[in-house]
């Protein structure tokens, strides 16, 4: 489903340079709930960025169904980003939206009638079980339930594809937890693809069945999560499987 | 009051108000799309270019250094193409336009640097073009902030139209300078004063209830 060879990616910061992402290789399959994990600044957020290109890398090429992507023009991309929803940590919302308009804002992009808009709106609500905050403004919604609108809102225009940028990181445990339901839902009742970054492992361990673990902008291991759980190779995923003895907490 | 009084200063009134917002509307439309084009080309933003970030910062920092007095009579010739004379009410509305623009840009360039940058980061990520992004996220997530805006704008045209009298323009600063300072009517260049104070409490209000109603963040 998504491919990324080789891919490399540097920042400039104040004349000093940052390798963000170093020779990443890396495959997603369709159905999968594919977990990248790494500690702050291992480069992970800038890693799912270049799936759907909102980062362009240096070096590499990025894949989607075999169509390399990363060559297109931010206008080629349109179609695929339709087809790569995201959400993210902060969610993102539009404030001065209601909960309706903000899930129908993709497909008002894509220039569909208002009537299938609002049918289709409708049925979302019912999926993240908010019909009744439609005309309230993100504003009065809980943390978790502004992640609600905002995957409602990934999931708008049918995408194969849900990229999650540390989704549940701002959130209580509790509410991690139905976030992480309701993800695994939409892989399991509408065959969406995930790819979530984490810090957290308890993320993975709940609802991926692949992992990779990044570090200082590498891959230092890419498997099932089982077999990742049951024999980790590196030192950074015993640290993270192990975070009592872990010295970044 | 006498009547004459009155019509007097019903038509400064009238003039003041008419040049502020017929200015205040023209430097929108020049200053709000130049804003936008000096938010979009900053670092990191959708069409970042440090050069043409740098070339249109520096002429809206010469048009903002001019002092407005001078800006005036500077302008005579433009207003001259423009409005066909440089004497009079219209003639004023061309420097008054001009001189507010650059303030504008900056104005709507700093309302859009409070939108937290994830939320253009999400349009993206759905597939939204630059235009649709202005359109539907820009322009709307930071309209209680461009409504300020707007109205910081018109209360200095009221000042600045003040200022046209210089140029014939009319209006209540006309007035005031007239009667007030040449005639030294104390009654008039009083009223007067009152008059330019409703004008500023009433955009003042009208422009705080317009933003607080647009704002949805708390």
């Amino acid at each position: 489903m998504i491919r990324l060879e080789n891919i490399h990616k540097t920042f400039l910061k104040k004349h000093h340079k940052i390798e963000a992402l170093r020779a990443i290789n890396l495959q997603v399959d369709k159905g999968d709930i594919f977990g990248i994990i790494g500690y702050s600044g291992s480069g992970k957020s800038t890693l799912v960025r270049t799936i759907n290109l909102l980062e362009r890398p240096d070096k590499g090429a990025v894949y989607y169904k075999d169509v390399e992507i990363s060559a297109f023009s931010e206008n080629q991309l349109i179609p695929y980003r339709h087809k790569i929803g995201m959400i993210f940590q902060q969610f993102n919302l539009l404030a001065s939206a209601t909960v309706f308009d903000n899930i129908a804002l993709p497909l008002r992009l894509q220039g569909i009638d208002s009537a299938a808009i609002s049918t289709k709106v409708n049925e979302l609500l019912v999926l993240i079980g908010l019909q009744e905050k439609k005309e309230d403004y993100p504003s009065s919604l809980s943390g978790g339930q502004k992640q609600r609108v905002a995957i409602a809102r990934a999931i708008a225009s049918d995408p194969e594809v849900l990229l999650c940028d540390e989704a549940t990181s701002a959130l209580d445990p509790q509410t991690t937890r139905t976030i992480l339901a309701l993800l695994q839902e939409i892989n399991q009742r509408l065959g969406i693809t995930i790819v979530l970054i984490t810090h957290e492992i308890e993320v993975v361990r709940a609802i991926c069945n692949k992992v990779a673990v990044i570090s200082n902008g590498e891959i230092v291991e890419q498997d099932s999560v089982e077999n990742v759980f049951a024999q980790p190779q590196s030192a950074i995923t015993r640290e993270l499987l192990n975070p009592s003895l872990s010295l970044h907490q | 009051m006498s009547e004459s009084t009155y019509w007097l200063l019903a038509k400064g009134m009238g003039e003041t108000l008419y040049m502020t917002f017929t200015a205040g509307f023209f430097s929108f439309l020049i200053g709000l799309p130049l804003g936008i084009f000096l938010f979009l080309t900053r670092e990191r933003q959708l069409l970042e270019s440090p050069g043409w970030n740098r070339v249109l910062s520096f002429f809206v920092n010469i048009f903002r250094s001019i002092p407005f007095i001078i800006l005036i009579v500077w302008m005579i010739p433009f207003t001259r193409l423009i409005a066909g004379t440089s004497i009079g009410m219209n003639a004023a509305i061309v420097p008054l336009s001009i001189g507010a623009s650059p303030f504008v840009a900056r104005l709507v360039e700093n309302s859009l640097l409070e939108i937290p940058y994830g939320v253009i980061e999400a349009a993206r990520s759905m597939g939204a073009t630059t235009f649709q992004i202005i359109r539907k996220v820009l322009i709307p997530e930071a309209l209680p902030s461009l409504i300020n805006n707007a109205s910081l704008t018109l209360i200095t045209l009221v000042g600045y139209s003040a200022m046209g009298g210089a140029v014939g323009a009319g209006g209540l600063g006309h007035i005031g300078y007239q009667y007030g300072y040449v005639g030294y009517d104390a009654f008039i260049m009083n009223t007067v004063l009152i008059l330019l104070i409703l004008i500023v409490f009433l955009i003042q209000f009208t422009g705080d209830r317009l933003s607080r109603y647009v704002d949805h963040r708390k």
